[in-house]
């Protein structure tokens, strides 16, 4: 029998029975005459019980199933919710794109018109300035407004416009006006309204002309 | 509980019984949780990484390809979740041998129910130190002793387990095994 001693990694596998038959027997032996092998085998095997009892030991855990469960379900809706936000976002959009072309915010190419937004504000604005001075719109096209007011007003009216930067322009006898943006005379081919008036006013001499029983026309530009 | 046995509860999960995931549960859970409790030795901390366990065991079940048993897969995740949760926490030795009821910190109660506890004379000082020695092992060393010495599972499915071939499983058990015995002779207990 020799006297070389066992190293661990031969221990540990004897431990394991990892080792052939034949050398199993070989460092069983050895263990029994040597005492330093002995030693070291029988600390070993201590360690590993020890190691091995905590597998039997009992630890009072509460049940993790429902929780797991639980948990999991909410995370799963979560991420149910997460997956369809586009498609929600998608629906959101959809709609409300049909509905701005129903309502005519979109133009009928498709491009989103906002100066028309404005130009409605524009609008509107003429109109109640024109209510205001007790006058009366006779056309309203999309570049300006004809209106008709009592010559008494036309100071209220001009004021106004000019507060609010509008242009505009009165229509003469002939039915022409001075366009306020080229400074030239132009023929407003004035369809609405009745026959011009002969009768000047106060205005004859500023090129202004009354249409009938004292009444005043004006183009409003937007 | 056999692996037809847990394979049949899986695609049971799969195909909507979410309700049966909770079988899986209660035969994991006691092995899972002495897993993650011997890696940190806090309990509490324990009781959260377990959970976390099986939620994540949960989510991912659909990727379970059943080419091993639903056990190695089970211990591969617990394994790599508990390396993630050390690399997180950024903590290598903590000891905690406490667990709070209430505002009282007490000693965490076990019971031994082998069947010869006089032939493995463990009395509850030893349980200690062993706890606090296997908390005190490199990672390497803790992952590897934790499955073969405690959990009992052969070289092969810690070789499935850790992700690493049976020659690096020897090594390691080998070098785990003797730093251990060196750190309980040390103190006394061998």
């Amino acid at each position: 029998m020799t006297l070389k001693h066992l190293n661990f990694e031969e221990l540990s596998d004897l431990v394991d029975n990892e080792l052939s038959a034949e050398r199993k027997e070989y460092c069983m032996s050895h263990i029994t005459i040597c005492k330093i092998c002995g030693s070291e085998y029988e600390s070993l095997t201590k360690c590993l019980t020890l190691l091995s009892s905590l597998k039997n030991e009992s630890v009072v855990i509460p049940d993790f199933s429902e929780r797991t469960i639980l948990i999991c379900r909410s995370r799963e809706r979560k991420k149910l919710f997460f997956k369809s936000f586009p498609a929600i976002a998608a629906s959101v959009i959809i709609i409300a794109g049909a509905g701005f072309i129903k309502t005519g915010l979109f133009n009928e190419s498709g491009s989103y018109v906002a100066a028309n937004l404005s130009g409605h504000n524009e609008t509107q604005r003429i109109i109640e300035s024109v209510s205001n001075s007790r006058g009366r719109i006779l056309q309203i096209t999309h570049a300006y407004i004809d209106s008709e007011f009592d010559k008494n007003s036309i100071t209220s009216i001009e004021r106004i416009l000019h507060k609010n930067n509008i242009k505009h322009a009165v229509i003469v006898n002939s039915g022409m006006l001075v366009n306020p943006s080229s400074g030239k005379m132009e023929d407003v081919n004035f369809t609405n309204g009745g026959t011009p008036a002969a009768d000047n006013n106060i205005y004859k001499n500023q090129n202004y002309a009354t249409i009938e029983n004292g009444k005043i026309r004006m183009r409003i530009f937007k | 509980m056999s692996l037809i046995n847990d394979i049949e509860i899986i695609n049971r999960v799969i195909e909507g019984d979410k309700e049966a995931f909770s079988l899986i549960v209660k035969k994991y859970q006691n092995m899972v949780f002495k897993y993650v409790y011997y890696q940190f030795n806090n309990y509490d901390e324990a009781l959260d990484i377990t959970q976390d366990i099986f939620i994540t065991v949960m989510e991912a079940l659909q990727s379970f390809r059943q080419e091993s048993k639903f056990s190695t897969w089970l211990y591969s995740i617990m394994v790599n979740h508990c390396k993630n949760y050390r690399k997180k926490m950024n903590r290598y030795s903590t000891v905690s041998l406490k667990v709070m009821r209430g505002e009282d910190e007490v000693d965490l109660q076990l019971q031994d129910y082998r069947e010869n506890p006089e032939e493995k004379v463990v009395n509850e000082d030893s349980i200690r130190i062993i706890k606090e020695e296997i908390e005190r092992l490199p990672d390497d060393f803790k992952d590897i002793l934790t499955l073969r010495d405690i959990d009992g599972l052969s070289y092969n499915e810690i070789s499935d387990i850790l992700g690493i071939n049976l020659s690096n499983v020897k090594v390691r058990i080998h070098r785990g095994r003797e730093y251990l015995k060196n750190r309980l002779h040390s103190r006394g207990l061998i």
